[in-house]
């Protein structure tokens, strides 16, 4: 125990290289017989090497958490839908060496097994319990090669953030090339003078001032206001789950200035 | 101490792949994210990109929770290594460094991108590990070592008795020690 009569307490100082002469000599004579702060030495003494090399502190942002925590619960649910399962206990050292060549974990993991193998895999899991429940009746009514082959798809609608005319649908098709996009839009005037369309996938944590975005590709709209896109991208469909348009002006500047014209919707 | 946490850890992740997505997962962000997030500043040299990293890290690690075996290493292992192969897809990613001036594939993607993500994290787990200390013992070693004051300068510097500076030390090493080892770096 540290104690102003005893000089155990020098040993933080000593490993630090920071007693003077006098203390450094008292320390030393008090080692020679103390076989505790012997052994408190040797276990220190990579400690300042350590300290030399400390990061500068990192304040990571407190809202990350809560977007974190939702991204998970949303892939987790989303392979709920999908039918898709966290992967089940292997081995993992192909994970660690292998190189980047990794696919896509939501398309690159996606096994299609037997129905059956599925549904005990997924009884397995009690947060998927209700979802069991719904995919038999699905199953019912599916023929079972569709389910099995089928490309996960959805459907995104788009609004205008006005309460204009304007409106799209997303079919979204997730491939092992990463997500196709095949947009239709209709009541959308064509781009102002000057400017052109540009349609984005869009990040839960996109604010005006830290944009979360991935462009998907720029566009023009006709007089009939109708038009249809296809577009495609890799970028992770967890982070970059909504998608939007944008008006925006054609000075070759890659980031988002123009204001919003189709916003995900309900 | 250390076996204990990765005991933890591994305890935690395995609930989290039998779906418990709510304390686990949150006990497991909370070890881990600075450390990802410092990793992702550093390596990707944009906090957008850092923060994205540590999303993508634990969305999957959810997804690959089922693989996670504790006979062949750390949970800290296997999510530095999810971590590690994240930044180098955002790395390559054209679209997130639209601007970016061309820097060195190397740290990121090279052949010895392994050895500077370790050293990276050593220095940020130090950091984290010093920033876990009470904050007079945290204050105490910094003066010490990285503003390189005497005992007695940081006495005066503190205001409190030579003898304070010294127990504090004493106290702080050991539970520096103590942190460092709980995040995989041995003195």
């Amino acid at each position: 125990m540290p104690d102003n009569g005893v000089p155990h307490v020098e040993v933080a100082g000593y490993a630090l290289g920071k007693l003077d002469e006098d203390e450094t000599v008292s320390f030393e004579e008090h080692l020679a017989e103390c076989a505790e702060c012997r052994r408190e030495l040797e276990e220190l003494r990579g400690l300042p090497e350590l300290l030399g090399r400390a990061a500068p502190p990192v304040r990571v942002p407190n809202e990350l958490r809560a977007r974190t925590l939702a991204a998970v619960r949303q892939a987790a649910e989303d392979a709920t839908v999908d039918g898709e399962l966290p992967e089940q206990p292997t081995s993992w050292p192909e994970l660690v060496p292998a190189p980047a060549e990794e696919a896509p974990a939501a398309t690159g993991q996606r096994r299609p097994g037997p129905v059956s193998a599925r549904l005990i895999a997924l009884s397995r899991r009690p947060f998927l319990a209700a979802a069991v429940a719904a995919a038999l009746v699905v199953l019912l009514a599916i023929p079972a090669s569709m389910f099995l082959n089928r490309p996960a798809t959805t459907e995104l609608a788009l609004v205008s953030p006005t309460g204009g005319p304007a409106s799209g649908t997303v079919r979204v098709t997730q491939t092992d090339g990463g997500r196709e996009f095949d947009v239709r839009i209709q009541g959308l005037k064509p781009p102002g003078q000057g400017k052109l369309y540009e349609l984005w996938a869009v990040g839960a944590a996109d604010t005006p001032d830290k944009p979360q975005r991935v462009s998907l590709g720029t566009f023009n709209v006709p007089a009939s206001g109708k038009v249809r896109l296809h577009a495609f991208t890799a970028a992770s469909a967890s982070v970059f789950a909504r998608v939007g348009v944008t008006e925006e002006p054609q000075n070759g500047n890659p980031a988002k200035e123009g204001p919003a014209v189709l916003r995900p919707g309900n | 101490m250390s076996d204990d946490v990765h005991d933890e850890d591994a305890t935690l992740l395995a609930r989290v792949a039998a779906g418990d997505l709510g304390t686990p997962l949150e006990e497991l962000y909370d070890r881990y994210a600075g450390r990802l997030y410092g990793l992702g500043v550093r390596l990707l040299g944009d906090t957008g990109l850092a923060e994205e990293l540590v999303q993508e890290t634990f969305v999957r690690l959810w997804r690959t929770a089922g693989r996670y075996d504790p006979e062949r290493g750390s949970v800290s292992s296997f999510a530095f290594a999810i971590a590690r192969r994240i930044a180098v897809d955002l790395w390559r990613r054209p679209s997130s460094r639209p601007f970016a001036e061309a820097v060195e594939d190397e740290r990121v993607a090279g052949e010895h991108a392994g050895d500077s993500v370790d050293r990276i994290l050593v220095g940020l787990s130090v950091r984290e590990a010093l920033d876990s200390l009470p904050d007079g013992q945290r204050e105490v070693l910094e003066l010490l070592h990285l503003h390189d004051l005497t005992q007695v300068q940081v006495a005066e510097r503190l205001g409190v008795p030579l003898g304070t500076v010294k127990t504090r030390a004493f106290y702080g090493v050991r539970a520096l020690k103590q942190a460092l080892e709980e995040r995989e770096v041995h003195a």
